[in-house]
C-alpha cells in the first residue's frame, strides 16, 4: 500500500479549461510532497472521470483525494459517493472550487491559473489533515405537512394521501380552494374552473389520510429533515365545523350583514361578520370574521346569529387551538396575491369605478359572482367598449421586474368571455404576448380571429377627460398616439408573493429569491425543492405560473416528499461541530449565534451540539472565546493549513 | 409615388457606443422594450417628427445625422413624465439633455431664441437681459425691511430667482413670499443685487459649460453666506439646486421650495388663515413634483385654508400633465408650449374649480398665456393665496416698480 494523495483537475469542457491552464495545474501538483498522482480530465463528474479516481484508489492505494472542479455545492456528494464505492472514507475528499470562484469570474489565463494553483495548494494541505468521519442516520416520520390549500396544496395533499401517507393540510382561510375557486373559466380550454376544482376539494374532505385544518397557520417549525415538529395555531372560527350544516341562517341574521367587503368577490360585494366563504366551500361551514364581529370587537351585540343557528354551532367565545404536528416533510403551497393596482395611480384604480383589476373582472364574469355573471358598469348598464391593460405591476422597474406569466393569457380569455357576454368592442394594450403553453398560441389566434383589437403599446395612463374615460398609449406599430374613450378598463394585474411569505420563509428557514417568492434549490434540476432539506415547493409560492404548471409542480413536490418518507431514514452530514467540554465555560454565545437552533446549554452548564440540526456552518466555532468548539471537517489546524497553502 | 425607403443594411450601434454608453444616462437604454409608454406620456410627442420612443430606438441603432437635428432634440419640455413611467428605468429626459449637450459641443445648438437667454445669463446673471442693479427692486415694495445677507445675519435665505425677481407680472410671488414669511415670524434674508441665476436655463438647452460655471459660482456664493437653508420660489431653481448642484461641486445647504416651508408653518400653526370661500384646483409643476418629489406639501397648505375647496384634476401628482413651459420649449417653440398649456387648462376647467393654483412662475406664465389665448381658469400662485388668506390685499395690487421695463414675453426654464 503506497498511500498518498490523488489530485484531479476537471476541465469542465471549456468552463474551466477555457480560462485556467488545467494541464499546468496537474503538472505542478504532481511535484508536491505527498501527491501520488495528479491528472487532468475533461469531465471529472462523468462515469469515466469517476472511474479514474476509483481505479487510482485501488491500484495506487491512494488514501486522500482532491478534486479541483466546480462548487462543492454541485458535486461534493458525487465524489464522496465515488470514494465510498472504492472503500475510502468519503470525508478524506476535498473539493477545490476553480470554476465559480475562479474561471467564471476571471478572464486572464495567467493570473487565473495562479489563483487556481493557490486554491489547489490550500486544498492539498488541508486534505492531509482530514479525518475519517461517518454520517449519522435518523428515522423519518411518516407524515407530511402541506401549507396552503389552493390547487397546488390540494393536488399535493391528494397525491401524498394516495400513497398511504398521513397529510396535515393547513389553510390560512376558512375554506380550501384558493385562487382557482375565484376564477370563472380557465384558459385556453375554457373549462369552468369550479367544475374541475370542486371534485378535488370534495376528495380532500373525504380522504381518510388527510386531516384538514382551516383558519390555521404555522407558528414554528423545529426539528430537521425527516423529523420536523410543526406548531400550528387554529384561529377561532367561532363556528363548530362538525355541527354547522352550512344553511346560512346565521348569515342572514348577522347585524353586520352587507357591511364588510367580501374578499372572495375581490371587494365587489359585501358580507356580514358571520359568512359562508363561498357556495362550494370545503368545509361547508360558516365562519366569524373577528375583525368585524361586534361581539368580538366591542364586546356587545344582540348576537342574533346564535338564535338563528338551529344546530347551535356558533360559539362566539371559542378559543384558539394550538397543536404540535410531527411530520417528516413539508410542502409549501401558499400561493400568491394580486398586485395592488393602487400602487400605479396613473391607471386610475380606486379613482374611477369603471377601472378594476383582473380578479374583480373575473368575479364579475363568474355566475357565482356579485352580478350573477353579468358585466355591468356602476350605472347598471353593460359596457360597449372595454380596454385590457397588460403588464400592470409586471415587467416594470417601478413595481416588479419579472413577467407574471399568466396575464396575457387570462386577459385574452377575459376578452373572449366579455365579447361573448356583451358583444362589446374589446382592446388589448400589450407590449409582447406571452403565450408559451400548449394550445396557447392557438387561443391567441382564436381571439384575434374573433375580432379583439390588439394595440401594440403599453398603456401610459387612464384619465377622465372631456366627459369620458380615456386610455392613453402609443400604437407603436403605426407610431401614432392613441387616446381611446372606453366604458370599462381592466388592469391585467400581476402576481406577487403571498402576504407573509418573508415571515414564513424565516419560520421554515428557507430562502426567498430576489423577486420575493420562495427560492427553489436549483432552477432547472430541483424546481420543487427549497434550500431546506425536507421542505418542498409547489405552485405560485415559488413564482408565477399557470394551473397546469402549478399542478405539475405540486405532483413533483408530492413525489419528493413521498420518496423521502419511503426512504425511511435520513443521513446527516458528519461535518458538524463538537464541544470540548473542558474548555467550555458555558457563556452561551454559541447558542445565540447558531442560526439553526442546534446548540444548547446542558444542565451541567456546558454547550452541546444537536448533530441532527447542525449544518456545519462554523459560526459557533468562530464565536467561541475559549476555542471549545471543534468543527469535525474544518478544525483550526485544517484551516491554518489552507491559509498556509494560499500564502505559499 | 411615395419616396423609396432605404433598407437597414447594418446595425452598428456606433452612436450609442461612442457617445451614450459611457455616460451616466447610458445605463439601461439598451433595456428599452419599445413599449411606447414614453411617447404616450409625452405632452409634446404629437408635435414632433420623432417620438421619444423613436429617439431611443435611433440612439441605439441609428446614426448622428438622423438624431442630431434641432427638430429632434429641442421639443422636450423636460417634464420627466417619460422617465418616471418608463418600465425599464430609461432616463429619457436626461438622454435628450445629453443629445442637447452634444449638439452644443458640435456648434449645432441651441436654438437662436434660447442662445439669447443663455448669453444674457452669461452677461447679466439673468436670462431677461436686465441689469444686476435692479434685481432687488421687488424688495423695496415689501412693507418693512428685508434683511440683505451677508451684511445682515440670518440662517435662512429666500432665493426668488430671476423670474420672480425681475418680471413685473411675477414679482408678486416674491413680494407675497416676503410678507408671508415675515408675518409668520420666519427670520430670513435675501442676497439682493448679489443674487445670480441658478443656471437652469443653460443646463436645459444643453449649454453644460455655462451651466457648470454658473452653478460653481452660485455654490460658492451660497455656501459663503453661512445659511442653513435656502427657500426657492421657482420649481426649476429648486430641482437644479437640489439634484444637479451636488453633481457640480460639494453643496450641503438644505434646499426647500416655498411650498414645503409653508406646509411646515401650517403644521406648526404659525399662520393665521382666514376663510376663502372658493373652489380651486392645483397644478403640480413638473420640476417640483416629478423632479423634486414634492406633491403633498402644496396640498397640505391649500387644505389648511378654511373654506377653500380643493378639487383635483384627472392627472395629478407624479402623473400630472405638463404645462409645456419647461425645457426651453416656451422659448424655442412658443406656439406648441401654449397649446400644451391650453390642454392643461381644459383639464383644470373640467375639474369644476374657479381658479387654478400652482407654485412655479413658469407654469404660471404659460398657463396664463393659454388662458388669454383659448380660455380656462385664472391662475394664482400658492403664496398669493396664502397671503390673501392672511387678510392681506393682493400683492399684485401693489404697484409694480414703474421704472423696470421688462418684456414679460416668452421665457425659458
Amino acid at each position: 500500500m503506497a498511500g498518498g494523495i490523488g489530485v484531479y483537475i476537471c476541465d469542465c469542457g471549456t468552463n474551466i479549461a477555457g480560462v485556467v491552464d488545467c494541464a499546468a495545474l496537474a503538472r505542478e501538483a504532481a511535484t508536491w510532497p505527498g501527491v501520488a498522482v495528479a491528472r487532468e480530465y475533461r469531465y471529472m463528474c462523468s462515469d469515466p472521470g469517476q472511474g479514474l479516481i476509483k481505479s487510482d484508489i485501488e491500484e495506487l492505494g491512494l488514501d486522500r483525494v482532491v478534486v479541483a472542479a466546480c462548487s462543492p455545492r454541485m458535486h461534493e456528494p458525487t465524489f464522496r459517493a465515488c470514494l465510498a464505492e472504492a472503500d475510502l472514507n468519503p470525508y478524506l475528499l476535498e473539493v477545490c472550487n476553480i470554476r465559480e470562484q475562479c474561471s467564471w469570474v476571471h478572464a486572464e489565463t495567467g493570473s487565473a491559473t495562479q489563483k487556481a494553483l493557490s486554491l489547489l495548494r490550500a486544498a492539498v494541505r488541508k486534505v492531509r489533515l482530514n479525518r475519517e468521519l461517518s454520517a449519522r442516520s435518523f428515522p423519518v416520520t411518516r407524515a407530511v405537512l402541506v401549507l396552503g390549500a389552493g390547487i397546488a396544496g390540494i393536488h399535493a395533499a391528494l397525491s401524498i394521501a394516495a400513497s398511504g401517507k398521513k397529510v396535515y393540510l393547513v389553510e390560512r382561510g376558512p375554506s380550501i380552494g384558493g385562487r382557482m375557486a375565484q376564477l370563472d373559466k380557465t384558459f385556453p380550454t375554457l373549462d369552468c374552473s369550479a367544475c374541475i376544482l370542486t371534485p378535488k376539494m370534495v376528495d380532500v374532505a373525504r380522504s381518510p389520510n388527510i386531516e384538514l385544518l382551516t383558519c390555521t397557520e404555522l407558528e414554528e417549525l423545529s426539528g430537521f429533515n425527516g423529523n420536523f415538529t410543526a406548531r400550528v395555531r387554529t384561529r377561532s372560527r367561532r363556528v363548530d365545523i362538525d355541527s354547522c350544516t352550512g344553511c346560512g341562517d346565521c348569515v342572514e341574521a348577522c347585524v353586520m350583514k352587507g357591511r364588510v367587503p367580501d374578499e372572495f368577490d375581490a371587494g365587489l360585494s359585501r358580507r356580514g361578520a358571520v359568512y359562508m366563504p363561498f357556495p362550494q366551500a370545503v368545509p361547508l361551514a360558516a365562519a366569524v370574521d373577528p375583525q368585524s364581529c361586534l361581539y368580538v370587537t366591542k364586546g356587545k351585540c344582540k348576537s342574533p346569529c346564535l338564535e338563528a343557528c338551529g344546530p347551535e354551532a356558533i360559539d362566539l367565545d371559542m378559543p384558539d387551538e394550538v397543536r404540535e404536528l410531527e411530520v417528516g416533510a413539508v410542502v409549501v403551497a401558499t400561493g400568491f396575491d394580486v398586485f395592488g393596482a393602487a400602487g400605479m395611480p396613473q391607471f386610475g384604480y380606486g379613482r374611477y369605478p369603471e377601472v378594476m383589476d383582473a380578479l374583480q373582472f373575473e368575479r364579475m364574469l363568474s355566475a357565482s359572482g356579485p352580478t350573477g355573471g353579468r358585466l355591468l358598469l356602476p350605472d347598471g348598464t353593460e359596457p360597449s367598449t372595454i380596454a385590457f391593460l397588460h403588464c400592470v405591476g409586471s415587467r416594470d422597474e417601478n413595481a416588479n421586474e419579472y413577467c407574471s406569466r399568466v396575464c396575457c393569457m387570462y386577459s385574452m380569455k377575459q376578452a373572449h368571455l366579455a365579447r361573448e357576454k356583451t358583444g362589446a368592442k374589446v382592446y388589448e394594450f400589450y407590449i409582447d404576448i406571452t403565450a408559451f403553453g400548449k394550445g396557447y398560441q392557438e387561443f391567441y389566434r382564436r381571439v384575434r380571429d374573433e375580432g379583439v383589437f390588439f394595440i401594440r403599446g403599453k398603456a401610459a395612463d387612464v384619465a377622465r377627460l372631456g366627459g369620458s374615460l380615456k386610455v392613453f398609449a402609443e400604437d407603436t406599430l403605426l407610431g401614432r398616439p392613441v387616446e381611446l374613450p372606453v366604458d370599462m378598463v381592466v388592469l391585467a394585474t400581476g402576481l406577487i408573493p403571498a402576504s407573509g411569505s418573508a415571515d414564513l420563509a424565516r419560520k421554515l428557514g428557507i430562502a426567498l429569491s430576489p423577486d420575493g417568492f420562495f427560492a427553489e434549490a436549483h432552477p432547472k434540476l430541483r424546481p420543487a425543492e427549497s434550500h431546506g432539506d425536507g421542505i418542498f415547493l409547489a405552485g405560485c409560492c415559488q413564482g408565477p405560473k399557470d394551473i397546469p404548471d402549478t399542478v405539475a409542480q405540486a405532483g413533483a413536490a408530492a413525489v419528493e416528499a413521498v420518496a423521502l418518507l419511503d426512504r425511511g431514514t435520513v443521513q446527516v452530514d458528519a461535518g458538524v461541530g463538537g464541544i470540548v467540554e473542558d474548555l467550555c465555560r458555558g457563556c452561551g454565545i454559541c447558542v445565540e449565534c447558531c442560526p439553526y437552533g442546534a446548540v444548547e446549554l446542558t444542565a451541567d452548564g456546558v454547550a452541546c451540539v444537536n448533530e441532527a440540526l447542525c449544518k456545519g456552518c462554523g459560526l459557533c466555532a468562530a464565536a467561541c472565546l475559549g476555542g471549545a468548539v471543534v468543527m469535525e471537517a474544518y478544525d483550526d489546524g485544517q484551516i491554518l493549513a489552507c491559509i498556509e497553502g494560499l500564502l505559499e | 409615388m411615395a419616396e423609396e425607403k432605404t433598407a437597414i443594411t447594418e446595425l452598428t450601434g456606433e452612436f450609442f457606443d461612442s457617445l451614450v454608453a459611457g455616460s451616466e444616462v447610458g445605463e439601461k437604454v439598451r433595456s428599452c422594450l419599445q413599449c411606447g409608454t414614453c411617447t404616450a406620456s409625452c405632452p409634446v410627442a404629437r408635435y414632433t417628427e420623432l417620438s421619444p420612443r423613436e429617439i431611443v430606438r435611433l440612439v441605439l441603432i441609428g446614426g448622428e445625422e438622423e438624431l442630431l437635428r434641432p427638430e429632434v432634440v429641442y421639443y422636450c419640455s423636460a417634464c420627466y413624465s417619460c422617465a418616471v413611467r418608463c418600465p425599464m428605468g430609461v432616463r429619457l429626459t436626461e438622454l435628450v439633455n445629453l443629445l442637447r449637450d452634444i449638439m452644443v459641443d458640435r456648434g449645432m445648438g441651441p436654438l437662436e431664441a434660447q442662445v439669447e437667454l443663455v448669453r444674457s445669463v452669461e452677461n447679466y446673471d439673468n436670462p431677461w437681459q436686465q441689469p444686476r442693479a435692479q434685481r432687488d427692486r421687488w424688495a423695496r415694495k415689501v412693507p418693512g425691511k428685508v434683511k440683505v445677507l451677508p451684511k445682515q445675519k440670518s440662517d435662512t435665505l429666500y432665493y426668488p430667482g430671476c423670474t420672480a425677481a425681475y418680471l413685473p407680472n411675477m414679482q408678486k410671488v416674491a413680494l407675497a413670499t416676503a410678507q408671508v414669511l415675515a408675518r409668520a415670524g420666519v427670520d430670513f434674508g435675501i442676497m439682493g443685487r448679489e443674487e445670480i441665476c441658478c443656471g437652469s436655463t443653460a443646463m436645459r438647452v444643453g449649454m453644460r459649460e455655462t451651466f457648470e460655471a454658473q452653478a460653481s459660482r452660485n455654490i460658492e456664493k451660497l455656501s459663503s453666506l453661512g445659511v442653513r437653508r435656502i427657500i426657492t420660489a421657482c420649481a426649476g431653481c429648486y430641482g437644479i439646486m437640489k439634484h444637479n448642484y451636488p453633481e457640480v461641486a460639494p453643496f450641503d445647504v438644505e434646499v426647500l421650495h416655498v411650498s414645503e416651508v409653508l406646509a411646515g408653518l401650517v403644521s406648526e400653526g404659525a399662520l393665521e388663515l382666514q376663510p376663502i370661500e372658493r373652489t380651486v384646483t392645483y397644478h403640480d409643476p413638473c420640476h417640483l413634483a416629478r423632479h423634486g418629489g414634492v406633491v403633498d406639501a402644496p396640498r397640505a397648505v391649500l387644505e389648511a385654508i378654511p373654506g377653500l375647496n380643493l378639487v383635483e384634476m384627472s392627472r395629478v401628482g407624479l402623473n400630472a400633465r405638463c404645462c409645456g413651459g419647461g425645457g426651453g420649449l416656451r422659448t424655442g417653440h412658443t406656439e406648441q408650449a401654449v397649446a400644451i398649456a391650453s390642454e392643461r387648462q381644459a383639464e383644470a376647467s373640467e375639474s369644476g374649480a374657479q381658479a387654478l393654483v400652482t407654485c412655479c412662475p413658469f407654469c404660471e406664465m404659460n398657463l396664463t398665456d393659454a388662458l388669454n389665448q383659448s380660455g380656462g381658469l385664472p391662475v394664482i400662485d400658492l403664496v398669493e393665496l396664502v397671503l390673501e388668506s392672511m387678510g392681506e390685499t393682493d400683492p399684485a395690487a401693489v404697484e409694480a416698480p414703474g421704472d423696470t421695463a421688462v418684456d414679460p414675453g416668452p421665457g425659458s426654464a
